[in-house]
């Protein structure tokens, strides 16, 4: 029956105990080191990792035992804590939404984690998570849920009747190739590497590498950052392969993953703006990926309130693409851009961007080669003076700004939480405005420079809001 | 309806600035210790002018600049002395209207009023006690309204 009160599989023990493991090594180790270095018995001294490993295992076990949860008429009975019993009750209408993902652990007995999230963000833990059920209790529990909030949508796991959205090999090949992550992986471990450079000189890793000079240093940098490159890549690989997007009455549901198989199903209620943002790389292939800014929690591991749609579309595609999931947005490329005299407030503020650099190396190193990179500065600058814009279109207001990615904003009036104009003193003589428009808390889109008199005609479209 | 803030508001913000110049002040007299003569009389000169700016000038403009209208729609709020703000909020959206007051507003008989929406949340500062109050239920009722509008 459903009023019974149930546990998660027995397999939650095992990923009880790895995720405490994962929070734990640091004091571990600490702990390890403090007494290593006042006893040689090895007993002793491996006694701290093995009291540790000893606690991960029962409390691991003990989270277990004392996770109940129970599918009630209108709502969902959570009971957990080891030493403090946390009863929680959460009404289905005010569960924001389902998803299930399974790792691992997960598959090697065949039960999917879901994550609950509800709507209190503010007051306690966005989400609730179950981590080991069976698909049939997943399916059942989205099925309560779903049918209390007089919805009807099945959302079955394995089911691919109608893709509206499926990325390729080659797609994900080349997503994985041209992401942004691979960047952001290189500047981590460059980071980390200058701080290394303190305590172990390259002079020790040159045993490594039998060379004695900065080009063995540059070489092994090189490699490293090939490394993270590549891992990286791998990384985008795993995650983005199967990667298909359903769309069932009002309901899109976006799976993918290679071994963590992710599923997430939000409802187009929930969607309160499109993004389509244009990173340098790609954008030269003509391609752009899609996001949406939707109520809820974050259920793409990535940034609160945004979710990847179309990780990767071709550009003249995407129109027709986002039209056939959400009839009401009416996504163009018709932006004009700001008044020529912007122009120039653009480019400095490029500028300002990075100039710090080649200050920095002709004072310290006395190196002036890097004032070249002010050229392409500006040329950026430039560049995204001429794609940024503001345009009306009935009840749709899009943004789009951005210095190397440019990203375009849609957001439908009836969803904007509020618009404010602002002007700087230096704006106030130029007779020019930044726009911002909020539609999710955190989430902020704005145009910086917008002409006075077309900010004006903004606010005033705003002011006529309907309900 | 076109409203400023309350004139004490004035006062409020220089207290402020006050309580703000002292705590800077004794940071100036320990950082004296470590530093250079000439730092030490670039951060006197510093001080001067910070407290004759924002004690006697800032609190006075940014009183000017203060600006609230609650029409039957929306809320439009216009502030800023550096950066001009104009910000516009649709009655439908607020969520909740929330009057707050610190200790020293409470002396001088003031509350400010936070204005939330899903996304945002809006401070009217330094009314008075009274009006604020009168503020918080009139906005809720447009609320109302509007909600039994739709």
């Amino acid at each position: 029956m459903m009023h019974e009160k149930k546990r998660l599989h027995p397999i939650a023990i095992v990923i009880y105990i790895v995720k405490r493991l994962k929070q734990g090594p640091f004091l571990a180790l600490a702990l390890l080191l403090a007494i290593k270095k006042k006893t040689g018995d090895p007993f002793v001294d491996w006694m701290p990792l093995f009291l540790f490993l000893f606690y991960a295992m029962l409390a691991g076990y003990m989270s277990w035992r004392r996770f109940t949860y129970r599918l009630q008429e209108n709502d969902m009975y959570i009971e957990q804590g080891i030493f403090v019993k946390k009863k929680r009750y959460i009404p289905f209408d005010r569960i924001q939404g389902i998803s299930h993902s399974s790792g691992v652990l997960q598959r090697l007995v065949g039960v999917v984690q879901v994550h609950i999230e509800t709507a209190g963000r503010q007051m306690d833990e966005p989400e609730v998570i179950l981590s080991a059920v069976s698909i049939e209790e997943a399916k059942q529990i989205e099925r309560a849920v779903h049918h209390k909030k007089r919805e009807n949508i099945f959302i079955e796991i394995e089911d691919k009747t109608d893709a509206i959205f499926t990325l390729r090999f080659r797609d994900v090949l080349f997503l994985s190739i041209t992401s942004g992550g691979a960047f952001g992986v290189i500047a981590a471990i460059g980071a980390f590497l200058s701080d290394f450079n303190d305590f172990v000189s390259f002079e020790r890793l040159n045993i490594f590498f039998c060379a004695d000079d900065t080009a063995s240093t540059l070489i092994f940098l090189f490699v490293v950052l090939m490394i993270a490159y590549v891992l990286s890549v791998i990384g985008h690989l795993f995650r983005y392969m199967n990667f298909t997007v359903v769309k069932q009455d009002k309901t899109i549901t976006i799976t993918t993953g290679l071994l963590q198989k992710k599923s997430i199903s939000t409802s187009i209620e929930r969607v309160q703006a499109i993004a389509v943002k244009e990173s340098p790389i790609r954008h030269l292939f003509g391609y752009v990926s899609v996001h949406l800014i939707h109520a809820g929690g974050a259920l793409d591991d990535g940034r609160h309130g945004s979710l990847v749609l179309f990780p990767l579309v071709r550009k003249n595609e995407v129109a027709s693409l986002v039209a056939t999931c959400f009839p009401e947005y009416r996504l163009h490329d018709s932006f004009r851009s700001l008044c020529t005299r912007v122009r120039w407030r653009y480019m400095l503020r490029s500028l300002y961007t990075v100039v710090l650099i080649p200050v920095i190396t002709i004072v310290f190193f006395q190196r002036f080669e890097t004032l070249l990179l002010l050229v392409p500065a500006v040329y950026v600058g430039y560049r995204s003076y001429k794609r940024a814009g503001v345009t009306i279109k009935s009840e749709q207001l899009a943004l789009r700004s951005g210095w190397l990615t440019i990203k375009t904003v849609y957001m439908l009036k009836h969803r904007i939480q509020s618009l404010t104009i602002s002007q700087s003193r230096m704006q106030q003589r130029l007779g020019l405005c930044t726009v911002r428009a909020t539609v999710m808390p955190g989430i902020r889109t704005k145009v910086v420079d917008v002409d006075e008199h077309k900010a004006q005609a903004i606010y005033e479209w705003f002011l006529g809001n309907k309900a | 309806m076109e409203n400023v803030l309350s004139e004490r508001a004035v006062l409020m913000w220089r207290m402020y600035e006050v309580i703000r110049l002292f705590i800077f002040l004794l940071l100036y007299v320990i950082a004296h210790f470590f530093v250079p003569m000439w730092v030490v009389l670039g951060l006197v000169c510093l001080w001067i002018a910070d407290a004759i700016l924002f004690v006697f000038f800032v609190p006075r403009w940014k009183w000017e600049r203060w600006r609230y209208i609650i029409r039957d729609r929306e809320i439009e709020l216009e502030h800023g002395v550096w950066i001009r703000k104009r910000t516009l909020i649709p009655i439908h959206r607020v969520q909740h209207v929330d009057v707050k007051q610190g200790p020293l507003a409470r002396r001088q008989k003031l509350a400010s009023l936070y204005i939330y929406t899903a996304a945002t949340a809006h401070e009217i500062p330094f009314l008075d006690e009274q009006e604020a109050e009168k503020l918080r239920y009139y906005i809720s009722s447009l609320v109302k309204e509007d909600e039994n509008d739709a």
